[in-house]
Parts: C-alpha cells; structure tokens; sequence
C-alpha cells in the first residue's frame, strides 16, 4: 500500500512558560488517512494538534522547538505565513463553534477572507454543505441564525465552514465530545467520507471511536508519544506494556 | 448554643435582605415621590407639554419652562457620547486584542484612575485651560472648514468663546471615558476563546476576527455600555457649571453658551424664594430622574438581551 507523508514532525517539544508539555515527538502524518491522538487527559494530545496550525501563537509565553514539516517547509520557522498556514490546515473543536451569523455566512466566511464573491461563493458554500452531509437539513434555512440549528447540526456545519476553504489537512479536536450518540455518528461517518480528499487528524477520549474511523493511531502519555502505528496492529498487538494498559482500560 | 448562632444567621439574613431591598427598590421610590410631591405646585401651574415646549425662565414674572434646560441636557449628553464612543471602543479593542499583557494591565488600571479624579476638577482644567485652547485654536478651525458647508455649517456658527456646548461635550466625553471603555471592555471578554481561534482556524487575521466576530458579538454590550454612560453624562453638574455659560437658551450651534438641568438646579436653588419658583426647580430635576431612569431600563434590557442570546 502505497503511503505519502502529509506532515512529518521531528523532535517537538513545546513549553507553556516554563513548563515542559510536549517531550520529543517524532510522528509522520500519512496523507489521506486519519490519524487518532489518544491517551489520558492531560498527555498533550490537544497542546501537540494545536501545535500543527500554530494555535498556540495566539497567547504569549509559548514556545517551540523541534519540527513539523508540512510542504517541504517547516511551519514552526518564524518567518511561516500563519493566516496561510491556517487556511491550509483546518480545525473543528471541541464544541460546536458557529459565528453569531446565517448558517450561509457561516459557511462563507473563510472564503470570503480569501475574496471569493458572488456565484462562485454560492457554489462552494452549496457544496460544502453537501460534503458536510448538512445540505439536505439547512438548504431552506440558509438566512437563519446558525445558533437555531441542533448540536449536532453545528458541529456540521462548523465543518462546512473548515472544509469550505479547501484545506489540505482538517485537525479535529474531540469532536463528538460535546454530542449525543446520533449525532456523533453521523460526524464519524463524515470523517471517514471526507479523508479521500483531506488528511484528517482527531484527538479523542473514546477509544472505540478511534478504534472505528483511524487508519493510525498515536498514543500518547505525560507529554510523550508511547507508540505510533497502524490503528489495529495498536489495538490488537501493541509493543508497549503502557500502551496495552490504557486500551484495555487500566488507567485513564 | 448552636441555637443561638442559627437565630443569629437568620438574623443577619433578614438585615442584609432588608438593605438590599430598601436600597433598590423602596429609596428609588421614595426619591420619585418626593421630587413629585415637591414639583405638584409647578406641575398644576404648567402641566406637562406646556412645562417641556416652553424656554421661557423668568423668575421676576414667575413663568417657568424648561425648554432650554432640557435639550441643554439632552444635547450635550449626545455630543459626548458621539465623542466618546469610538475612543472608548477604540481602547477597549486595544486594551482586549492589541496590547501585550504588561501594558494591559498599566492602560486599564491608569483609564479607570481617570475615573477616580473629581468632576469639579475636570470642570477647572476645562475652565481654565481647555476653553481658552479651544477658542483660540480649535474652534476657529472648526468654523474655517465646516461653516461654508450647507445644513452643517449653521451648527458651526457663532462667536467662539470656548464657553459652550463643544467644550462642555468634549469634557462630558473624557469623563464617560472611563466607564465607557471598561463597560466595552467587559463586553469583548464575554466573547469566547474558542469562537476567536475558530475564525483564526479559518485563516483570519487579527483586524478580521475584531470586525467580524468580536464587534458583532457585543453589539447589545456596547449599546448598553453607551446608554449606562449616557446616565452619568446625564447627572454631571460640577463640570458643566464651569464649562457651559449658565445661559437660558435653546442651544442652535456648537458654540452656543448654554444651561442644562443640573447647572439651573445647582445655581438656582438659594435664590428660589417662592414656592412656584421652588417647585418648578423641582420640576426639573423630576424630568431628569424620569431622563435616567427610562435609559438606565433601557441600557439593562440590550445587556439582559445580549447574555441571553449568546448565553
């Protein structure tokens, strides 16, 4: 099977101030696939995705070394265009995160930050929808508030809104957490549909979530990352005692 | 003894209740009633639309109006907001979204001292300074370039004295700043984190997440903010006694010397000697306590709606 590298990272390590949070990860990104970040609360598995699209930039005291190459470029070098990078790599959070406007111009905004008008913007909105598996739900309220819309139906449309701008790589961080069972299903199965055309990384506290929708899995704990590997061999033969401990549900 | 110490919490239960609602709903009360009971002569004498139409304020002839006083009131507060406003939304962006954290704390902390200086101060520097700076300087400009516009110019209009409604609203809006900027402040930092990363996520720079997420969140906030401090422009006396020319008059331009409600009450009250004129004053200060009172609801009522709908 032939694998192509997305993002490789080298040597991270990340410092909130003084603290050291992310110790020494090494971990290639396969293009195409999903790749699970697991591991118990407070391993890094969030600090280390929000690292990708350089989140931690926002708020000071921050610091990186090691790194992340994604298009023959390190994108932790000071000189990486953020606002590119961003709309490059997408995110979808932990709650569902509309802005306080339509469900169209929700789903608008990153394309029209990128200047994209009239029929055109129509177009790709429609069609984000529908990749997002939303359109058939929304298309008669499109000039309502997205804050009308269900849970579930948020968290949709909010990866509407991220798929839109056509990312190369879509980092989802506990995307279901906040969403009931239905809901979150019909999230995975997006998550599976859309890896043809987008790299997908997920952190996630369900394991059987990652079990069911991650070609690799990571697992991660104390900041450093355990084992990396195809999703099954991890949960069928990993090599670590830690590793087995934590997907067999002796901690965590 | 375990009794004792009950009976004494639900005694200081009741006295803390007590306070709390005597100082917010039966004082305001008991404030409107008397300024109403006060004013009955005035009210019976002029009544309502004839009191408010009528500038006329002779206390030889005792005919009693409070035209002028009331739009003195009502104008300068407008101006002062109009200035104040985009400064106080101007550094409140600042302060929340621009600002390294060292100089956050320096810049709030020195804007609310602002707030800490007396108004009679600001109504001497205003005096003594300000008037003579604007006389000389800026109001001369301000008619150079706007009196030859049309509908514009005839509010620019008038000898600058410096003692006027520019100089009155332009103190007014310095001290509202303060409160304003703070009121705005807060507002911008209902707006959730995740809401900013998520358009950040999406490739938006700074300027963008400020104008497309944060301003349109708060708008309710920033509206009620205004109106809260439309109410301490409303009441400001000391300030505007220095500043406003103490003239009982409709003010027609920028530069017109003025009055407002609380300059007539301030000046007048040792020298009203008959109880018509005595009522009348009364009168006044009933219309600005009815003023505040229905835009202090108001300014609630857009905060009350803006947690509502972004809870």
């Amino acid at each position: 099977m032939e694998r192509k590298i997305e993002i490789e990272v080298r040597g991270l390590n990340f410092y909130y101030g003084e603290k050291h949070v992310l110790k020494n990860i090494n971990l290639s990104i396969f293009k195409n696939k999903v790749t699970a970040l697991i591991g118990p609360s407070g391993c890094g598995k969030t600090t280390f995705l929000r690292c990708i699209n350089r989140m931690h930039d926002l708020y000071l005291g921050n610091r990186y070394e090691g790194e992340i190459i994604f298009e023959n470029q390190n994108i932790l070098d000071k000189n990486t265009d953020l606002i590119t990078l961003r709309a490059k790599i997408g995110m979808v959070f932990q709650k569902p995160t509309p802005f306080p406007m339509s469900v169209f111009d929700n789903v608008a905004y990153g394309l029209k930050l990128k200047g994209i008008k009239g029929e055109e913007l129509k177009a790709r909105v429609e069609k984000a929808l529908i990749d997002a598996a939303l359109w058939d739900e929304v298309k008669d309220k499109l000039k309502e508030n997205a804050f009308s819309l269900s849970g579930g139906q948020q968290q949709r449309l909010c990866i509407a809104r991220a798929i839109a701008v056509e990312p190369k790589v879509l980092l989802f961080d506990e995307p279901t957490s906040a969403l009931d069972p239905i809901s979150s299903s019909k999230i995975e199965e997006l998550i599976i549909k859309l890896k043809s055309k987008i790299t997908i990384i997920i952190v996630t506290h369900n394991m059987q979530q990652a079990a069911r929708i991650s070609d690799y899995t990571a697992f991660m704990y104390l900041g450093e990352l355990i084992e990396t590997g195809p999703t099954e061999k991890i949960f069928t033969t990993p090599e670590k005692k830690l590793t087995e401990e934590y997907i067999t549900g002796r901690f965590g | 003894m375990r009794k004792l110490s009950h009976y004494l919490e639900i005694l200081i239960k009741y006295f803390l209740c007590f306070w709390a609602i005597f100082s917010g709903l039966i004082f305001p009360f008991i404030v409107f009633f008397l300024l109403f009971y006060e004013s009955r002569l005035a009210i019976k004498h002029f009544g309502i639309i004839k009191f408010i139409t009528s500038q006329t304020w002779d206390p030889v002839t005792e005919k009693f109006g409070g035209l002028a006083m009331i739009t003195g009131t009502i104008i300068s507060t407008f101006i002062a907001i109009l200035i104040a406003a985009p400064v106080s939304i101007g550094i409140a962006i600042f302060i929340t979204e621009l600002a390294p954290s060292w100089l956050k704390n320096v810049i709030s902390s020195a804007i609310e001292l602002l707030a800490a200086i007396p108004s009679i101060i600001y109504g001497m520097w205003g005096f003594f300074v300000l008037t003579n700076f604007m006389r000389n300087y800026i109001e001369p400009a301000l008619q150079f370039f706007f009196v030859p516009l049309p509908f514009i110019g005839k509010f620019f209009s008038g000898v600058p004295t410096g003692i006027d409604v520019l100089t009155t609203s332009l103190v007014l809006s310095i001290m509202i700043i303060p409160f304003m900027s703070s009121i705005v402040k807060d507002s911008f930092n209902l707006v959730p984190l995740v809401m900013k990363e998520s358009a950040y996520s999406l490739g938006a720079t700074k300027w963008e997440v400020i104008k497309d997420i944060v301003i349109p969140y708060t708008v309710s906030g920033i509206t009620g903010g205004l109106v809260l401090s439309t109410g301490r422009a409303l009441g400001e006396t000391m300030a505007v006694t220095f500043l406003a020319g103490n003239v009982t008059q409709v003010p027609t331009s920028l530069f017109s010397p003025f009055t407002t409600i609380t300059v007539a009450l301030a000046n007048q009250f040792t020298e009203a000697d008959t109880p018509l004129y005595l009522s009348s004053l009364f009168y006044l200060s009933l219309i600005l306590f009815v003023l505040s009172f229905i835009l202090l609801t108001f300014a609630k009522l857009l905060i009350l709606r803006l947690q509502k709908k972004w809870k």
